[in-house]
């Protein structure tokens, strides 16, 4: 909004555009080098290295399906955990117990979240967005009781291991967790695409116009309710996807790793990154990998960890609301006007 | 009969708990117009303060009057510099953003400062029970019952009979009229805060003898709170009392005869209660309807 006003007593148009041309094109550049980067990470990195730049990613497409709610939409979900947690059940349980194929259950997880994100969507439609953050921090709670509750088939507290292996075609030639890391490679390229191509699409204006002016955008003929409660599906979706994966990363599903401290996490995510940012979902998704580590090599006990999140959180929405994508993009426009 | 009613009394007197923390929620909503959603954790926060006084050697009455000193003192402080910054009437999600930092970083910092394990500590009631019938009624349930039907009684005067009370009620119903009246709405806020907090941290330790001291021991607690806050509706101090007996009672009653729900499922009907609540009647019992502006 502010960019008109300023480029016109800075200097002309047309050289802002072209810097602004090639700050794009940079962004691209990096970007296909980071495709080719990851694609190539299974020969030359060690497999627990891979398993944590797995890890990472799973957390960055949670992250991204917290960028589409609260980022692109405004609203708050609590739940997150609870929707990742149906998407990583139902591979358990339906390839475990009932000898599913992983990508079926995954997309019948996929399918169950967005269901559940409906449920929950519909009865805080009518209020503001209060009451989603309420209704979803509910979810988020309850969650790991439910699992306890059905322990016959989640295995309760103790966990799910889950069984056959994912195991990669034979003619790859790879292992369980070099194949589980390229598949969740692509599942997070092609949901950052989506997420990316939507934000410009028609579907994407009414996404956020709902988020910056819902009075107005009603009566300019957006429907409200089904903007909310679609894209409240879609964040689930994606969420339960990222379950899916962490399911065939892990080989074993607990309610611990579901809590309601994993829907805060994401969004402590989200807020690192950008809220309405798409690359930086996968920076907040690789802090969130990190992070930990980085405190304890630092000398910082972990039980302090939180507190370090917290602190930032509060930081990052008093300085700099546009996280980590925010300040670069400050930082180019910079340079731009120059 | 004797088991419901035992029953009965067992709810009312959790009831008493979550409707302590739903005054709390409720007076956040009226100061400021939004959620706190660290409510719980800075009670647990004052609690374990109060536990410490204690353990270095002080009477219980007089830690719990520290702790909700303390309480008041600290949520003034954290609306002042944390939440104040960032606070805007139109738009409620970096306040809600924020408290759920804060909730991080007290949980985080409360286990470490003070310690992950668990710890007990007194109450101020006498022990034993009133035996009315077959039916025992615990000397703690009904001081606890005294007690928040006296804060809340409190509170309501304070909202409805004081010029504080109005002047409060006003910077939240339209700030910028507020504004021109001379009514001075950050000092509103603070002081909603800071009693909101201090109500949080006497709530958190007069349930302290029964969920026992831990850095968790009001997670689900608030849950309930806010299920009665929601019940009773947002911004009404007596429907936070009347919803947090009926969420209590609801809750033991699910859970005692209903026997797929269990105490497994408990916080489950909290938020079956929520999700109706919100369908059928979204401004509560006793809540009155949101307008829009533009």
């Amino acid at each position: 909004m502010t960019t008109v006003l300023d480029r016109d007593d800075m200097t002309s148009p047309d050289v802002a555009g072209l810097a602004r041309e090639r700050w794009r094109r940079i962004g691209w550049t990096v970007t296909c080098a980071a495709i080719v980067l990851g694609a190539g990470l299974p020969w030359l990195i060690s497999g627990y290295q891979l398993s944590q730049v797995s890890g990472a990613l799973y957390l960055s497409l949670g992250v991204l399906s917290m960028n589409l709610l609260t980022g692109l939409n405004g609203q708050i979900s609590l739940g997150q955990s609870a929707f990742v947690g149906i998407g990583a059940y139902a591979v358990a349980i339906l390839v475990t117990d009932h000898g599913w194929s992983y990508p079926a259950a995954m997309a019948a997880g996929v399918v169950l979240s967005a269901g559940a994100g409906v449920i929950v969507a519909l009865p805080a439609l009518r209020l503001r967005g209060l009451y989603v953050a309420l209704t979803t921090f509910g979810i988020g709670l309850v969650f790991p009781s439910l699992i306890q509750k059905f322990a016959d088939t989640t295995g309760g507290t103790a966990g799910k291991t889950i069984f056959p292996l994912y195991a990669a075609p034979e003619a790859f030639g790879l292992t369980t967790g070099e194949w589980a890391y390229l598949v969740t490679l692509v599942v997070l390229l092609v949901c950052l695409l989506f997420v990316h191509l939507l934000k410009a699409s028609s579907a994407g204006r009414q996404i956020q116009a709902v988020r910056d002016a819902d009075v107005v955008a009603e009566g300019f003929g957006v429907p409200l309710a089904r903007i909310k409660v679609a894209t409240f599906a879609a964040s689930a979706a994606i969420a339960g996807l990222a379950g899916g994966l962490f399911a065939i990363q892990r080989q074993f599903v607990s309610p611990g790793d579901l809590s309601l401290d994993t829907s805060i996490n994401f969004f402590v995510g989200m807020a690192i990154g950008g809220s309405v940012s798409v690359p930086g979902a996968v920076v907040g998704g690789f802090f969130l990998q990190y992070a930990p580590q980085l405190t304890q090599h630092l000398g910082i006990a972990p039980i302090y960890t939180p507190a370090i999140y917290g602190g930032l959180l509060i930081v990052i929405i008093r300085f700099a609301r546009g996280g980590a994508a925010g300040l670069v993009r400050s930082a180019i426009e910079a340079t731009t006007r120059r | 009969m004797e088991l419901f009613s035992q029953r009965l009394v067992d709810g009312l007197s959790s009831g008493c708990i979550y409707a302590a923390l739903a005054l709390a929620i409720v007076l956040v909503f009226r100061a400021t117009g939004t959620l706190n959603l660290a409510q719980g954790e800075m009670a647990m926060f004052c609690c374990f303060l109060i536990w410490k006084l204690t353990d270095l050697g002080w009477p219980l009455i007089p830690a719990i009057l520290a702790g909700v000193v303390a309480g008041f003192v600290g949520g003034a402080a954290i609306e002042r510099v944390i939440i104040r910054p960032v606070e805007d009437s139109r738009d409620h999600l970096p306040v809600i953003i924020v408290t759920l930092g804060l909730l991080l970083a007290l949980d985080s910092l409360a286990g470490g400062l003070f310690t992950v394990d668990t710890e007990t500590l007194g109450s101020p009631f006498p022990s034993g029970s009133w035996h009315i019938g077959q039916v025992l009624v615990p000397y703690s349930s009904i001081g606890l019952f005294v007690v928040i039907s006296a804060l809340s009684g409190l509170m309501w005067f304070t909202f409805h009979r004081t010029r504080l009370g109005l002047a409060m009620r006003a910077s939240v119903d339209n700030p910028e009229s507020a504004r021109l009246l001379g009514i001075r709405r950050s000092r509103m806020l603070m002081i909603g805060w800071g009693a909101a907090a201090a109500l949080g941290a006497l709530a958190a330790a007069l349930v302290a003898p029964q969920t026992y001291v831990y850095t968790g021991m009001l997670q689900g607690v608030l849950l309930y709170a806010f299920t009665a806050a929601t019940l009773g509706g947002f911004d009404s101090p007596a429907g936070a009392v009347v919803g947090g007996l009926l969420v209590g009672v609801l809750q033991t009653m699910v859970s005692g005869y209903v026997g797929f729900v269990g105490n497994d499922l408990s916080l489950m009907t909290a938020l079956v209660v929520i999700i109706v609540v919100l369908m059928l009647k979204p401004t509560g019992l006793f809540g009155r309807p949101d307008s829009r502006r533009l």
